[in-house]
Protein backbone atom coordinates (compact mmCIF):
# COMPACT_ATOMS: atom_id res chain seq x y z
CA UNK A 1 0.00 0.00 0.00
CA UNK A 2 1.16 3.94 -1.32
CA UNK A 3 2.29 6.34 1.80
CA UNK A 4 -1.18 7.99 0.27
CA UNK A 5 -3.81 4.91 0.86
CA UNK A 6 -2.04 4.92 4.33
CA UNK A 7 -2.72 8.79 4.65
CA UNK A 8 -6.35 7.99 3.56
CA UNK A 9 -6.43 5.22 6.53
CA UNK A 10 -5.25 7.98 9.53
CA UNK A 11 -8.21 9.91 7.57
CA UNK A 12 -10.48 7.14 8.48
CA UNK A 13 -9.16 6.38 11.88
CA UNK A 14 -9.91 10.15 13.12
CA UNK A 15 -13.31 10.06 11.41
CA UNK A 16 -14.11 7.04 13.36
CA UNK A 17 -14.98 4.92 10.59
CA UNK A 18 -11.66 2.46 10.00
CA UNK A 19 -12.44 -1.18 9.50
CA UNK A 20 -10.36 -3.05 12.61
CA UNK A 21 -8.20 -4.85 9.87
CA UNK A 22 -6.79 -1.73 8.28
CA UNK A 23 -6.57 -0.46 12.12
CA UNK A 24 -4.28 -3.42 12.68
CA UNK A 25 -2.16 -2.30 9.34
CA UNK A 26 -1.87 1.11 10.01
CA UNK A 27 -0.71 0.45 13.95
CA UNK A 28 1.66 -1.39 12.10
CA UNK A 29 3.02 1.11 9.77
CA UNK A 30 2.98 3.50 12.15
CA UNK A 31 5.68 1.69 13.78
CA UNK A 32 8.23 0.66 11.29
CA UNK A 33 7.61 4.50 8.90
CA UNK A 34 8.56 7.28 10.22
CA UNK A 35 6.61 9.70 7.69
CA UNK A 36 3.44 7.84 8.30
CA UNK A 37 4.05 8.08 11.97
CA UNK A 38 4.68 11.82 11.53
CA UNK A 39 1.16 12.63 9.63
CA UNK A 40 -0.91 10.66 12.14
CA UNK A 41 0.79 13.04 14.71
CA UNK A 42 -0.03 15.84 13.13
CA UNK A 43 -3.36 14.71 12.42
CA UNK A 44 -3.79 13.83 16.06
CA UNK A 45 -2.67 17.52 16.76
CA UNK A 46 -5.12 18.74 14.96
CA UNK A 47 -8.10 17.29 15.89
CA UNK A 48 -6.62 17.58 19.36
CA UNK A 49 -6.18 21.42 18.70
CA UNK A 50 -9.83 22.03 17.63
CA UNK A 51 -11.11 20.28 20.43
CA UNK A 52 -8.96 22.42 22.50
CA UNK A 53 -10.40 25.77 20.60
CA UNK A 54 -14.01 24.17 21.46
CA UNK A 55 -13.06 23.32 25.16
CA UNK A 56 -11.89 26.53 25.54
CA UNK A 57 -15.26 28.46 23.75
CA UNK A 58 -17.20 26.72 26.19
CA UNK A 59 -14.81 27.22 29.25
CA UNK A 60 -14.83 31.09 28.47
CA UNK A 61 -18.96 30.88 28.23
CA UNK A 62 -18.68 29.42 31.82
CA UNK A 63 -16.23 31.92 33.01
CA UNK A 64 -18.13 34.77 32.00
CA UNK A 65 -20.75 33.61 34.10
CA UNK A 66 -21.22 35.78 37.33
CA UNK A 67 -21.30 34.01 40.29
CA UNK A 68 -21.98 34.98 43.86
CA UNK A 69 -18.96 35.49 45.87
CA UNK A 70 -17.66 32.30 47.91
CA UNK A 71 -19.05 33.53 50.95
CA UNK A 72 -22.40 32.32 50.41
CA UNK A 73 -20.80 28.66 49.42
CA UNK A 74 -21.49 27.56 53.39
CA UNK A 75 -24.60 28.58 53.74
CA UNK A 76 -26.47 28.89 50.48
CA UNK A 77 -28.70 25.42 48.70
CA UNK A 78 -29.35 24.82 45.23
CA UNK A 79 -32.46 23.07 45.98
CA UNK A 80 -34.55 25.36 48.05
CA UNK A 81 -37.27 22.93 48.64
CA UNK A 82 -34.77 20.34 50.01
CA UNK A 83 -32.99 23.05 51.81
CA UNK A 84 -35.96 23.74 53.91
CA UNK A 85 -36.06 19.87 54.64
CA UNK A 86 -32.30 19.87 55.11
CA UNK A 87 -33.12 22.94 57.63
CA UNK A 88 -35.48 20.78 59.61
CA UNK A 89 -33.72 17.36 60.12
CA UNK A 90 -30.29 19.26 60.24
CA UNK A 91 -31.51 21.46 63.38
CA UNK A 92 -33.13 18.31 64.88
CA UNK A 93 -30.06 16.53 64.66
CA UNK A 94 -28.24 19.43 65.96
CA UNK A 95 -30.63 20.48 68.55
CA UNK A 96 -30.93 16.54 69.80
CA UNK A 97 -26.69 16.80 69.75
CA UNK A 98 -26.36 20.02 71.40
CA UNK A 99 -28.83 18.91 73.96
CA UNK A 100 -27.64 15.49 74.44
CA UNK A 101 -23.76 17.13 75.29
CA UNK A 102 -25.09 19.34 77.87
CA UNK A 103 -27.46 16.81 79.65
CA UNK A 104 -26.19 18.52 83.05
CA UNK A 105 -27.47 21.67 81.77
CA UNK A 106 -31.07 23.73 82.21
CA UNK A 107 -31.99 22.61 79.36
CA UNK A 108 -33.50 26.25 77.84
CA UNK A 109 -36.94 26.57 75.97
CA UNK A 110 -36.46 25.98 72.34
CA UNK A 111 -38.84 27.60 69.70
CA UNK A 112 -38.26 24.94 66.72
CA UNK A 113 -40.63 26.75 64.31
CA UNK A 114 -39.54 30.15 64.82
CA UNK A 115 -35.76 28.57 64.16
CA UNK A 116 -37.18 27.09 60.75
CA UNK A 117 -38.60 30.03 59.28
CA UNK A 118 -35.42 31.92 59.94
CA UNK A 119 -33.90 29.11 57.66
CA UNK A 120 -36.40 29.06 55.30
CA UNK A 121 -36.08 32.78 54.46
CA UNK A 122 -31.59 32.20 54.08
CA UNK A 123 -31.05 33.50 50.45
CA UNK A 124 -30.72 31.11 48.03
CA UNK A 125 -28.92 30.97 44.66
CA UNK A 126 -31.93 30.15 42.35
CA UNK A 127 -35.52 30.94 43.58
CA UNK A 128 -37.85 27.86 44.20
CA UNK A 129 -41.26 27.29 45.17
CA UNK A 130 -42.12 28.53 48.78
CA UNK A 131 -43.11 25.13 50.99
CA UNK A 132 -45.12 24.71 53.81
CA UNK A 133 -43.17 25.04 57.03
CA UNK A 134 -42.00 22.34 58.58
CA UNK A 135 -42.94 21.01 61.68
CA UNK A 136 -40.69 18.90 64.03
CA UNK A 137 -41.73 17.96 67.55
CA UNK A 138 -40.02 16.59 70.03
CA UNK A 139 -42.47 14.43 72.37
CA UNK A 140 -43.06 15.34 76.06
CA UNK A 141 -42.02 12.58 78.20
CA UNK A 142 -43.83 12.42 81.67
CA UNK A 143 -41.86 14.76 84.14
CA UNK A 144 -42.09 16.47 86.95
CA UNK A 145 -40.48 19.37 85.33
CA UNK A 146 -42.44 22.46 84.63
CA UNK A 147 -40.07 24.11 82.31
CA UNK A 148 -41.87 24.96 79.01
CA UNK A 149 -39.27 23.16 77.03
CA UNK A 150 -40.67 21.13 73.77
CA UNK A 151 -37.58 18.94 73.36
CA UNK A 152 -37.31 17.21 76.48
CA UNK A 153 -34.48 15.21 77.09
CA UNK A 154 -34.03 12.78 80.28
CA UNK A 155 -30.34 12.19 81.91
CA UNK A 156 -29.41 8.26 81.39
CA UNK A 157 -28.60 6.46 84.28
CA UNK A 158 -29.35 2.71 83.72
CA UNK A 159 -27.26 0.75 81.09
CA UNK A 160 -29.83 0.67 78.79
CA UNK A 161 -32.41 3.86 78.98
CA UNK A 162 -34.47 5.34 77.37
CA UNK A 163 -32.51 9.19 76.27
CA UNK A 164 -35.30 11.07 73.83
CA UNK A 165 -38.10 10.16 71.61
CA UNK A 166 -38.84 12.70 68.75
CA UNK A 167 -40.47 12.81 65.89
CA UNK A 168 -38.76 13.50 62.56
CA UNK A 169 -39.61 13.47 58.50
CA UNK A 170 -36.97 11.57 56.55
CA UNK A 171 -35.50 13.97 53.99
CA UNK A 172 -36.20 13.14 50.44
CA UNK A 173 -34.59 13.21 47.30
CA UNK A 174 -35.74 13.93 44.15
CA UNK A 175 -35.46 10.05 42.16
CA UNK A 176 -36.23 9.20 38.74
CA UNK A 177 -39.76 8.72 39.32
CA UNK A 178 -40.07 11.93 39.91
CA UNK A 179 -38.18 13.07 36.53
CA UNK A 180 -40.80 10.73 34.77
CA UNK A 181 -43.25 13.20 36.86
CA UNK A 182 -42.03 16.31 35.70
CA UNK A 183 -41.92 14.64 32.27
CA UNK A 184 -44.25 17.04 29.58
CA UNK A 185 -45.09 19.16 32.35
CA UNK A 186 -44.67 23.00 31.41
CA UNK A 187 -42.15 25.19 33.56
CA UNK A 188 -45.17 26.54 35.78
CA UNK A 189 -46.51 23.50 37.03
CA UNK A 190 -43.35 21.67 37.31
CA UNK A 191 -43.44 24.35 40.77
CA UNK A 192 -46.74 22.78 42.50
CA UNK A 193 -45.82 19.00 41.39
CA UNK A 194 -42.77 19.48 43.58
CA UNK A 195 -44.36 21.25 46.73
CA UNK A 196 -46.93 18.64 46.19
CA UNK A 197 -44.55 15.67 45.97
CA UNK A 198 -42.54 17.21 49.24
CA UNK A 199 -46.29 17.24 50.90
CA UNK A 200 -47.22 13.79 50.21
CA UNK A 201 -43.82 12.68 52.10
CA UNK A 202 -44.06 14.87 54.93
CA UNK A 203 -47.27 12.60 55.81
CA UNK A 204 -44.42 9.69 56.85
CA UNK A 205 -43.26 10.78 60.60
CA UNK A 206 -40.48 8.38 61.87
CA UNK A 207 -40.39 8.66 65.89
CA UNK A 208 -37.01 8.03 66.95
CA UNK A 209 -36.09 6.76 70.38
CA UNK A 210 -32.69 6.43 71.76
CA UNK A 211 -30.78 4.20 73.45
CA UNK A 212 -27.11 3.45 75.25
CA UNK A 213 -24.78 1.05 72.97
CA UNK A 214 -25.60 -2.86 73.33
CA UNK A 215 -21.59 -3.67 73.06
CA UNK A 216 -18.83 -1.47 72.65
CA UNK A 217 -18.88 2.15 72.09
CA UNK A 218 -18.60 2.79 68.71
CA UNK A 219 -21.60 0.09 67.94
CA UNK A 220 -24.59 0.95 66.39
CA UNK A 221 -28.02 -1.01 66.43
CA UNK A 222 -31.07 -0.21 65.58
CA UNK A 223 -34.84 -1.93 64.93
CA UNK A 224 -37.43 -0.45 63.06
CA UNK A 225 -41.22 -0.89 62.51
CA UNK A 226 -44.29 0.86 62.26
CA UNK A 227 -42.74 4.09 61.05
CA UNK A 228 -40.62 3.93 64.87
CA UNK A 229 -37.13 3.70 64.71
CA UNK A 230 -35.03 2.91 67.85
CA UNK A 231 -31.51 3.54 67.59
CA UNK A 232 -28.83 2.04 70.00
CA UNK A 233 -25.50 3.96 70.75
CA UNK A 234 -23.50 6.77 71.06
CA UNK A 235 -25.17 9.62 68.68
CA UNK A 236 -23.94 12.13 70.81
CA UNK A 237 -20.50 12.96 69.13
CA UNK A 238 -21.82 14.20 65.71
CA UNK A 239 -24.89 14.90 64.75
CA UNK A 240 -27.04 12.69 62.33
CA UNK A 241 -29.48 12.69 59.75
CA UNK A 242 -32.25 10.12 58.30
CA UNK A 243 -32.58 10.45 54.93
CA UNK A 244 -35.74 8.61 53.00
CA UNK A 245 -34.90 7.76 48.75
CA UNK A 246 -37.35 7.68 46.99
CA UNK A 247 -36.84 4.97 44.00
CA UNK A 248 -39.47 3.88 41.53
CA UNK A 249 -42.39 3.36 43.99
CA UNK A 250 -39.94 2.02 46.54
CA UNK A 251 -38.82 3.99 49.87
CA UNK A 252 -35.64 3.31 51.50
CA UNK A 253 -34.67 5.15 55.29
CA UNK A 254 -30.82 5.95 55.32
CA UNK A 255 -29.01 6.98 58.16
CA UNK A 256 -26.28 9.34 57.78
CA UNK A 257 -23.81 9.50 61.19
CA UNK A 258 -19.95 10.67 61.27
CA UNK A 259 -19.24 10.04 57.54
CA UNK A 260 -20.93 7.19 57.19
CA UNK A 261 -24.69 6.23 55.49
CA UNK A 262 -26.13 3.34 56.99
CA UNK A 263 -29.44 1.14 55.45
CA UNK A 264 -32.09 1.43 57.56
CA UNK A 265 -34.50 -1.56 56.79
CA UNK A 266 -38.10 -1.64 57.02
CA UNK A 267 -39.86 -4.09 59.78
CA UNK A 268 -36.65 -4.92 61.74
CA UNK A 269 -38.14 -5.83 64.78
CA UNK A 270 -35.01 -7.57 66.42
CA UNK A 271 -32.27 -5.48 67.26
CA UNK A 272 -29.88 -5.33 63.97
CA UNK A 273 -26.35 -3.85 63.95
CA UNK A 274 -26.31 -0.54 61.65
CA UNK A 275 -25.03 -2.50 58.29
CA UNK A 276 -22.79 0.66 56.45
CA UNK A 277 -24.24 1.54 52.88
CA UNK A 278 -21.56 0.03 50.49
CA UNK A 279 -22.67 1.35 46.73
CA UNK A 280 -20.41 4.31 46.70
CA UNK A 281 -22.40 6.25 44.03
CA UNK A 282 -25.69 5.80 46.43
CA UNK A 283 -23.62 6.93 49.10
CA UNK A 284 -22.00 10.04 47.42
CA UNK A 285 -25.66 11.07 46.24
CA UNK A 286 -26.38 11.26 50.05
CA UNK A 287 -23.77 12.41 51.58
CA UNK A 288 -24.07 15.29 48.60
CA UNK A 289 -27.85 15.78 49.42
CA UNK A 290 -26.99 16.12 53.28
CA UNK A 291 -23.97 18.02 52.34
CA UNK A 292 -26.19 20.66 50.59
CA UNK B 1 -36.28 27.52 36.42
CA UNK B 2 -35.75 23.77 37.71
CA UNK B 3 -34.97 21.71 35.24
CA UNK B 4 -35.20 17.68 35.83
CA UNK B 5 -31.78 15.71 34.79
CA UNK B 6 -33.79 14.13 32.10
CA UNK B 7 -34.62 17.83 30.77
CA UNK B 8 -30.57 19.11 30.86
CA UNK B 9 -29.38 15.88 28.85
CA UNK B 10 -32.34 16.44 26.11
CA UNK B 11 -31.29 20.13 25.78
CA UNK B 12 -27.06 19.15 25.58
CA UNK B 13 -27.96 16.52 22.80
CA UNK B 14 -29.98 19.23 21.25
CA UNK B 15 -26.82 21.45 21.41
CA UNK B 16 -28.26 23.94 23.67
CA UNK B 17 -25.07 25.33 25.50
CA UNK B 18 -27.38 27.47 28.19
CA UNK B 19 -28.43 23.88 30.04
CA UNK B 20 -24.46 24.15 30.95
CA UNK B 21 -25.19 27.23 32.18
CA UNK B 22 -27.81 25.88 34.75
CA UNK B 23 -25.70 22.86 35.40
CA UNK B 24 -22.82 25.37 36.16
CA UNK B 25 -24.70 27.71 38.53
CA UNK B 26 -27.03 24.88 40.02
CA UNK B 27 -23.48 22.70 41.17
CA UNK B 28 -20.75 25.15 41.47
CA UNK B 29 -20.89 25.11 45.52
CA UNK B 30 -20.96 21.54 45.92
CA UNK B 31 -17.58 21.28 43.46
CA UNK B 32 -16.03 24.37 45.12
CA UNK B 33 -16.55 22.70 48.57
CA UNK B 34 -15.30 19.30 47.15
CA UNK B 35 -11.69 21.13 46.40
CA UNK B 36 -11.94 23.99 48.82
CA UNK B 37 -11.27 21.28 50.86
CA UNK B 38 -8.90 19.70 49.36
CA UNK B 39 -5.99 22.21 49.69
CA UNK B 40 -7.71 23.63 46.52
CA UNK B 41 -8.10 27.35 45.20
CA UNK B 42 -11.31 29.10 43.82
CA UNK B 43 -9.94 29.38 41.07
CA UNK B 44 -8.74 26.25 40.30
CA UNK B 45 -12.18 24.69 42.05
CA UNK B 46 -13.78 26.92 39.12
CA UNK B 47 -11.63 25.48 36.40
CA UNK B 48 -12.08 22.09 37.30
CA UNK B 49 -15.41 21.90 37.74
CA UNK B 50 -15.84 24.06 34.24
CA UNK B 51 -13.62 20.94 32.79
CA UNK B 52 -15.71 18.55 34.72
CA UNK B 53 -19.07 20.36 32.71
CA UNK B 54 -16.69 20.02 29.36
CA UNK B 55 -16.34 16.14 29.87
CA UNK B 56 -20.62 15.69 30.61
CA UNK B 57 -21.02 17.85 27.61
CA UNK B 58 -19.10 15.52 25.86
CA UNK B 59 -20.59 12.64 27.35
CA UNK B 60 -24.49 13.13 27.34
CA UNK B 61 -23.91 14.01 23.29
CA UNK B 62 -22.91 10.21 22.70
CA UNK B 63 -26.01 9.00 21.03
CA UNK B 64 -25.14 5.80 23.31
CA UNK B 65 -25.28 7.72 26.81
CA UNK B 66 -26.72 6.34 29.23
CA UNK B 67 -27.11 8.35 32.69
CA UNK B 68 -26.88 5.84 35.66
CA UNK B 69 -26.82 8.33 38.39
CA UNK B 70 -27.89 11.77 38.99
CA UNK B 71 -26.11 14.02 36.93
CA UNK B 72 -25.06 16.11 40.42
CA UNK B 73 -22.76 12.98 41.22
CA UNK B 74 -21.71 12.31 37.32
CA UNK B 75 -20.36 15.75 37.85
CA UNK B 76 -19.06 15.29 41.34
CA UNK B 77 -17.15 11.79 40.79
CA UNK B 78 -15.61 13.30 37.45
CA UNK B 79 -14.28 16.97 39.56
CA UNK B 80 -12.81 13.99 42.25
CA UNK B 81 -11.09 12.19 39.12
CA UNK B 82 -9.95 15.25 37.80
CA UNK B 83 -8.67 17.50 41.14
CA UNK B 84 -6.97 14.24 41.84
CA UNK B 85 -5.25 13.90 38.49
CA UNK B 86 -4.59 17.54 38.77
CA UNK B 87 -3.00 17.09 42.16
CA UNK B 88 -0.65 14.02 40.87
CA UNK B 89 0.35 16.32 38.07
CA UNK B 90 1.25 18.92 40.04
CA UNK B 91 3.42 16.77 42.93
CA UNK B 92 4.65 15.12 39.41
CA UNK B 93 5.72 18.21 37.90
CA UNK B 94 7.65 19.41 41.16
CA UNK B 95 9.98 16.46 41.84
CA UNK B 96 10.63 16.09 37.90
CA UNK B 97 13.23 17.67 36.72
CA UNK B 98 11.85 21.06 35.72
CA UNK B 99 14.17 22.24 33.17
CA UNK B 100 14.16 19.17 31.22
CA UNK B 101 9.93 19.70 31.88
CA UNK B 102 10.27 22.84 30.85
CA UNK B 103 11.92 22.24 27.32
CA UNK B 104 9.80 19.69 26.19
CA UNK B 105 7.01 21.70 27.30
CA UNK B 106 8.43 24.48 24.91
CA UNK B 107 8.55 22.53 21.65
CA UNK B 108 5.78 21.02 22.17
CA UNK B 109 3.84 24.75 22.57
CA UNK B 110 5.27 25.67 19.57
CA UNK B 111 3.58 23.11 17.76
CA UNK B 112 0.24 23.28 19.68
CA UNK B 113 0.69 27.29 18.80
CA UNK B 114 0.96 26.88 14.95
CA UNK B 115 -2.13 24.75 15.15
CA UNK B 116 -4.25 26.41 17.32
CA UNK B 117 -2.96 30.06 15.11
CA UNK B 118 -4.41 28.29 11.86
CA UNK B 119 -7.58 27.44 13.51
CA UNK B 120 -8.07 30.93 14.25
CA UNK B 121 -7.47 31.67 10.86
CA UNK B 122 -10.42 30.20 9.43
CA UNK B 123 -13.79 31.06 8.91
CA UNK B 124 -16.28 31.07 12.22
CA UNK B 125 -18.65 28.91 9.93
CA UNK B 126 -15.34 26.62 9.43
CA UNK B 127 -14.28 26.69 13.22
CA UNK B 128 -17.70 25.18 14.02
CA UNK B 129 -18.33 22.60 11.43
CA UNK B 130 -15.04 21.06 12.60
CA UNK B 131 -15.47 21.50 16.48
CA UNK B 132 -19.34 20.06 16.27
CA UNK B 133 -17.71 17.17 13.99
CA UNK B 134 -14.69 16.52 16.34
CA UNK B 135 -15.36 17.30 19.58
CA UNK B 136 -19.30 17.59 19.88
CA UNK B 137 -19.66 14.58 17.62
CA UNK B 138 -22.85 15.40 16.20
CA UNK B 139 -23.88 13.47 13.26
CA UNK B 140 -23.83 15.61 9.82
CA UNK B 141 -27.42 15.75 9.96
CA UNK B 142 -27.73 17.51 13.15
CA UNK B 143 -24.45 20.08 12.25
CA UNK B 144 -26.46 20.60 9.03
CA UNK B 145 -29.75 21.97 11.05
CA UNK B 146 -27.55 23.74 13.60
CA UNK B 147 -25.87 25.34 10.79
CA UNK B 148 -28.72 26.28 8.89
CA UNK B 149 -27.85 24.17 5.78
CA UNK B 150 -29.17 22.40 2.92
CA UNK B 151 -28.85 19.19 3.80
CA UNK B 152 -26.16 16.68 5.38
CA UNK B 153 -24.38 16.08 1.87
CA UNK B 154 -23.95 19.95 1.96
CA UNK B 155 -22.50 19.61 5.77
CA UNK B 156 -20.23 16.91 4.67
CA UNK B 157 -18.64 18.98 2.03
CA UNK B 158 -18.26 21.90 3.74
CA UNK B 159 -16.81 19.90 6.67
CA UNK B 160 -14.11 18.24 4.42
CA UNK B 161 -13.39 21.84 2.83
CA UNK B 162 -12.74 23.01 6.23
CA UNK B 163 -10.04 20.20 7.47
CA UNK B 164 -8.44 20.27 4.07
CA UNK B 165 -7.74 24.48 4.39
CA UNK B 166 -6.83 23.58 7.95
CA UNK B 167 -4.27 20.57 7.04
CA UNK B 168 -2.69 22.78 4.02
CA UNK B 169 -2.53 25.95 6.58
CA UNK B 170 -0.70 23.65 8.87
CA UNK B 171 1.59 22.33 6.39
CA UNK B 172 2.63 25.59 5.05
CA UNK B 173 3.68 26.57 8.30
CA UNK B 174 5.53 23.05 9.05
CA UNK B 175 6.90 20.49 7.01
CA UNK B 176 6.57 17.03 8.23
CA UNK B 177 10.01 17.04 8.85
CA UNK B 178 9.94 18.88 11.52
CA UNK B 179 7.52 17.18 13.23
CA UNK B 180 10.05 13.62 12.64
CA UNK B 181 12.73 15.13 15.63
CA UNK B 182 9.79 15.25 18.20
Amino acid sequence: MSETNYFRLIEAFFEGNISPADKAMLEAKIKSDPLVRAEFDLQNNIVKGISNARKLELKSRLASIDLPTSTGILTGSGVKWLAGTVAGVTLFGSVLYWSLISFDNNIKPIDIKINQELAFKQPSLIDFPQLPKEEIKFEEEKSNEKTPTKARISKVNNAVAKEVTAKVQPQSLISYEDDKLFTNQNEEELENIASREIAHNRVDKTEIEFFDALKEENSFHYRYYNSKLYLYGDFKKMPYQIIELNDKGKKQLFLSHDENVYIIKDNTTEITELRKLQDEILKTEIQLIVEE
Amino acid sequence: MKLTDSQVIQRIKLGDESALDYLYKQHYKMMLRMILRNNGTEQEALDIFQDALIVFWQKAMDANFELSSKISTYLFSVCKNLWRKELERKKKFEDSDKEESEYNQLENQEMVKIIHDCINELGDSCKQILSYHYFDGLSMDQIAKKMGLANSDTAKTKRYKCKKRLDDLIRSRYQASDFLDQ
